[in-house]
């Protein structure tokens, strides 16, 4: 069906007006746009990306582009964004559970690799904030396509009944730090390959330590936030600030060194998780884990170099350890 | 100059869906209680379902499912099984 408009302000608000916007203006989708961005991946524009069984729904090249093009994406972005759709449209991620939940978690597309650099990414100052276009184009260009290719809209298929900012457009380009290894490459991707990995999430719980210079009390600042979040996801990602990582690798921590201590000291008995009130099937005396297995316990490091301000990202509560949703990591593929 | 948007939305595709062709008659009916696994889902169909068997006049059983995660969509293999084997569904849905 061909949408003709005048000018464009009234395709602006003519995208309003039928649904298609997240409540921010958007780029109109015209079709030029849409085939130069389907030309930067070298794609047929009913090249089938993905599909959703449930819905009926095939998700096609041209539609992607439409959503990114509306965006504000560059098209340099778009295998980035191609990625990040076929990531959510994996059966493991389960697209439909958390789009219709009452949680209201959104996807986190965490950004691993060199195109972080080469597509000018934001991993440093108020990474997880506004004011780089690469972070939140490539965050609402997925959100639009959940709205308008899965349908998910609210009092529709999406009934959260709070949900977070993360709905317009969520995304954490990883920092590569000497020394250090990656999530990315711990996830299986060459530290000379790119990769987008998504992940059905809460909103980021902040970790503001700016007392403890060494790991033993840093890290149960970590631990106590840790320990008000829900204990549902396969996966929680621990993003640590460059202060905070500092403390720990002075000290010779490594990333297991902190991952272990995070695994043993958040464990809590099912007692003190029901309390919480997010669990109803535990037995009380029942020892639960954040996450099934300590390689749940994701570490991405990121942040601005001031500040000693960490975050918690927990799952959405519906991921029932894993069954109801896990994270997907897929290939950023450019032509 | 006019300018010509491309729909960004997805329609789904067409299906034709046939009811089960075994209309409610006055012998031994079977129920399928499906819960979807949020908590008090099966006590509530279980009261509905004795409701209604209290003003059926002939003999109806139940036969429950739960679904595998309350955030998944029913199995094949259970949805399988309800259309070879029950009458009618009552679905819990929703918190």
């Amino acid at each position: 069906m061909a949408h003709l408009v005048e000018s464009e302000i009234d395709a602006i608000a003519y995208a309003y007006d039928r649904g298609w916007s997240d409540g921010l203006p958007v780029v109109p989708p015209t079709r030029d746009r849409i085939d130069r961005m389907l030309a930067a991946c070298g794609l047929e524009a009913g090249r089938e990306i993905g599909r959703v069984p449930e819905r009926k729904l095939t998700i096609t090249a041209e539609r992607v582009a439409a959503n990114a093009v509306m965006a504000g994406c560059t098209n340099a972005l778009f295998p980035v964004v191609l990625a990040a759709v076929e990531a959510v449209l994996d059966p493991a991620y389960n697209i439909v559970g958390p789009s219709a939940s009452t949680g209201g978690a959104a996807p986190l597309v965490i950004v691993h690799g060199p195109v972080v650099a080469e597509l000018g990414f934001n991993a440093e100052t108020a990474v997880l904030g506004a004011g780089n276009r690469s972070n939140l184009t490539l965050g609402r260009a997925l959100n639009l396509v959940i709205r308008n290719g899965i349908g998910s809209v609210p009092g529709d298929l999406d009934r959260a009944t709070v949900a977070h900012a993360g709905r317009i457009a969520y995304c954490l380009p990883e920092a590569s730090c000497d020394g250090w290894l990656t999530l990315g490459e711990e996830r299986g991707v060459p530290a000379d390959r790119s990769a987008v990995t998504v992940f059905a999430a809460e909103a980021p719980h902040s970790v503001a330590d700016h007392v403890n210079d060494e790991p033993e009390g840093l890290i149960d600042s970590f631990v106590r936030v840790a320990r008000t979040t829900n204990y549902a996801g396969a996966v929680t990602v621990f993003v640590i600030c460059p202060e905070h990582r500092s403390i720990f690798g002075k000290a010779g921590w490594t990333r297991e060194t902190i991952r272990s201590a995070l695994f043993e000291r958040t464990a809590a008995t099912g007692r003190e998780i029901h309390a919480t009130g997010r669990h109803d099937d535990l037995r009380p005396d029942e020892r639960v884990t954040l996450t099934p297995d300590r390689e749940g316990l994701w570490i991405v490091f990121a942040g601005g170099s001031a500040g000693g301000h960490s975050a918690i990202i927990p799952s959405w509560l519906g991921a029932g350890r894993g069954v109801g949703s896990r994270p997907v990591t897929r290939p950023v593929s450019r032509s | 100059m006019p300018i010509t948007l491309v729909d960004p939305t997805v329609a789904a595709a067409e299906t034709v869906l046939r009811p089960a062709l075994r209309p409610l008659g006055t012998g031994h009916t079977i129920a399928a209680l499906v819960s979807n696994g949020k908590p008090n889902s099966d006590v509530i169909l279980r009261g509905v379902f004795e409701q209604l068997r209290s003003r059926l006049d002939h003999p109806v059983e139940a036969l429950e499912f739960n679904k595998e995660s309350a955030s998944r969509v029913l199995s094949d293999e259970m949805t399988d099984l309800i259309v070879r084997r029950c009458h009618f569904a009552l679905v819990g849905v929703g918190d």
